[in-house]
């Protein structure tokens, strides 16, 4: 054997070129060819709309499945091959990183073509996000060095999550599964309601100012992709294939 | 007496599941050697607790209690060990959207001892279409994927789990043909499970038999073979014959009667009772293991 068995993991999770090449150039061409269209059809109606878009949000849908797919299928596989747990993790770790870093890069190159082509020649807004404050919030400009970072940052944060849930439904099962969404979903709205009842809302600014607003969205999406990590870890050590 | 360890060892390997009502059990205090280069059947009716064995012994499972070491040490996140061990599931799953052809590349990467030009005449040999998608494989073509890379992985551990399920008869004899020919060369531990004993007996050298997830029989291959026969003749000369052998059957016809006693009949004793007219023949593998299991479901009751 010549390399390194979390390399041979990585490269066995990757040996699908859909997976993590052709899929998501397929999502994130179908749907900024959707958008494009649609703007265009409103562009024709009305030369003074505002085009903004979401769509994309659509390809990191996609990563959530992919990582939760890793440790449902593909887990269960590196197993068959030999592959410790941790190789498998650390495989897996390695390739979301690439990958998100990659992905990032090319979200933000699609951003200054954004920018350099006047809004795709439609003055619309699709690869910065599509928001408008009000006082002093700085949201930057569609290719942005900020948006290399952030789009890399969702993508880890994507595929970490789903991988936690994965790892959370092969160690506890189907109803191990629901109970996790179930909970996650109950804690955010309880921390939602308390933030409302107890008045929260200055303190959360005084941490988070929305004039330093890029920062602060990759410091959250960071620590949200760093909790999915640590779950998946702590769990994978002990679950069956 | 050899220094090297067995290939595997298990220690009072029981796992348990917990359902409604308390815990079943799946495998029991199960406790045997294997030595190494030697091909082992591991038998039993489904669910008998086979494929919880070979998924203890390889770590893809937790006991309950008990241990397993192969070749001296627990497999468990231990290298080493894992890169001596290939274990294809019967209900292996596989990434989504994988091709025959991904699943192969990985497991070359994969098992250090990876014959690629074994594995390509194999998958020509087995008739493996390597560009379809494995969800789309019939079931036979499917064991025919875990037979490839149990076969070209070379690894000093090898399981097979159902290896014939779904197979035609060419694909089993290819199978058999190349399992003794690469045995022969690369000598190594494989373990043949199977619901379908008459199908790996011919293979093995030694028989692990699984009853409600113990550990009911543990015996060369030859000595259970045989170890149970059938006389057919006049009803007396059948007695006589038979003697103070336990008998695990008996059917009377007339003046004729077929006794299955538990013993075997070689030499003198074969002259004697195909003198007195009586036909002998010895119980094949499966007959064998029917007769002393159903032997002792009786007894236990």
């Amino acid at each position: 054997m010549t390399s390194s068995p979390i390399l041979v993991s990585a490269r066995v999770q990757a040996t699908n070129r859909n997976t993590f090449v052709w899929v998501p150039l397929l999502v994130l061409g179908g749907s900024t060819a959707l958008t494009l269209a649609i703007w265009w059809v409103v562009k024709t109606a009305s030369a003074e709309a505002q085009l903004f878009s979401g769509s994309v949000q659509a390809p990191f849908w996609y990563l959530l499945v992919v990582g939760a797919q890793t440790v449902a299928l593909t887990f269960p596989f590196t197993q068959a091959l030999s592959l410790s747990r941790r190789d498998f993790w650390l495989g897996a770790m390695l390739n979301f990183s690439v990958f998100s870093l990659l992905f990032g890069t090319l979200l933000w190159l699609l951003g200054l073509v954004e920018r350099a082509t006047g809004g795709w020649w439609m003055n619309g807004r699709m690869f910065a996000f599509p928001l408008k404050l009000e006082g002093g919030v700085n949201i930057p400009e569609a290719g942005s060095p900020w948006y290399l970072l952030l789009y890399a940052l969702m993508a880890m944060m994507a595929l970490s999550v789903g991988f936690a849930f994965g790892t959370v439904y092969k160690r506890f099962g189907p109803a191990g599964l629901t109970l996790a969404i179930t909970g996650t979903v109950g804690a955010l709205i309880a921390l939602l309601y308390l933030s409302i009842q107890g008045d929260w809302w200055p303190t959360l600014q005084a941490w988070f100012p929305l004039d330093r607003f890029p920062g602060n969205v990759a410091i959250i999406t960071a620590l949200i992709a760093a909790l999915g990590i640590l779950v998946s870890w702590a769990l994978i050590r002990k679950v069956p294939a | 007496m050899s220094t090297t360890a067995p290939a595997l060892e298990l220690r009072s390997l029981s796992k348990h599941y917990r359902k409604r009502g308390g815990a079943v059990a799946a495998l029991e205090n199960v406790s045997t050697t294997l030595e190494p280069e030697r091909i082992y059947g591991l038998l039993g009716r489904n669910g008998a607790g086979k494929s919880t064995l070979m998924a203890l012994a390889t770590a893809q499972a937790f006991p309950t209690s008990g241990e397993a070491l192969v070749f001296g040490h627990a497999a468990y996140e231990h290298r080493p060990t894992l890169a001596k061990i290939c274990f294809v599931k019967e209900s292996q799953k596989y990434p989504d959207d994988f091709e025959v052809r991904h699943a192969l590349h990985s497991a070359s990467l994969a098992f250090p001892h990876w014959d690629e030009d074994f594995a390509r005449s194999l998958t020509q040999e087995l008739r493996l279409p390597t560009d379809r998608r494995i969800k789309k494989l019939s079931r036979g073509q499917l064991s025919a994927v875990g037979i490839i890379i149990g076969l070209a992985s070379r690894a000093e551990l090898t399981f097979f789990d159902e290896p014939y399920l779904g197979l035609d008869a060419v694909a089993r004899q290819v199978f058999y043909d190349r399992l003794l020919e690469d045995f022969a060369e690369h000598p190594r531990t494989i373990v043949l499970s199977s619901h379908l004993i008459d199908e790996v007996a011919d293979v093995l050298e030694h028989v692990l038999l699984l009853e409600d997830g113990e550990l009911v029989l543990d015996a060369p291959a030859d000595e259970v073979r045989g170890g149970v026969t059938t006389l057919h003749g006049s009803t007396a000369a059948v007695l006589e014959a038979a003697g103070a052998l336990p008998v695990l059957a008996r059917k009377d016809l007339g003046p004729v009667t077929q006794l299955t006693v538990r013993g075997r009949f070689e030499g003198a004793a074969l002259a004697a009772a195909e003198a007195q007219g009586i036909g002998i023949e010895p119980a094949t593998l499966q007959q064998t293991i029917v007769f002393l299991t159903r032997a002792g479901e009786r007894a236990e009751l």
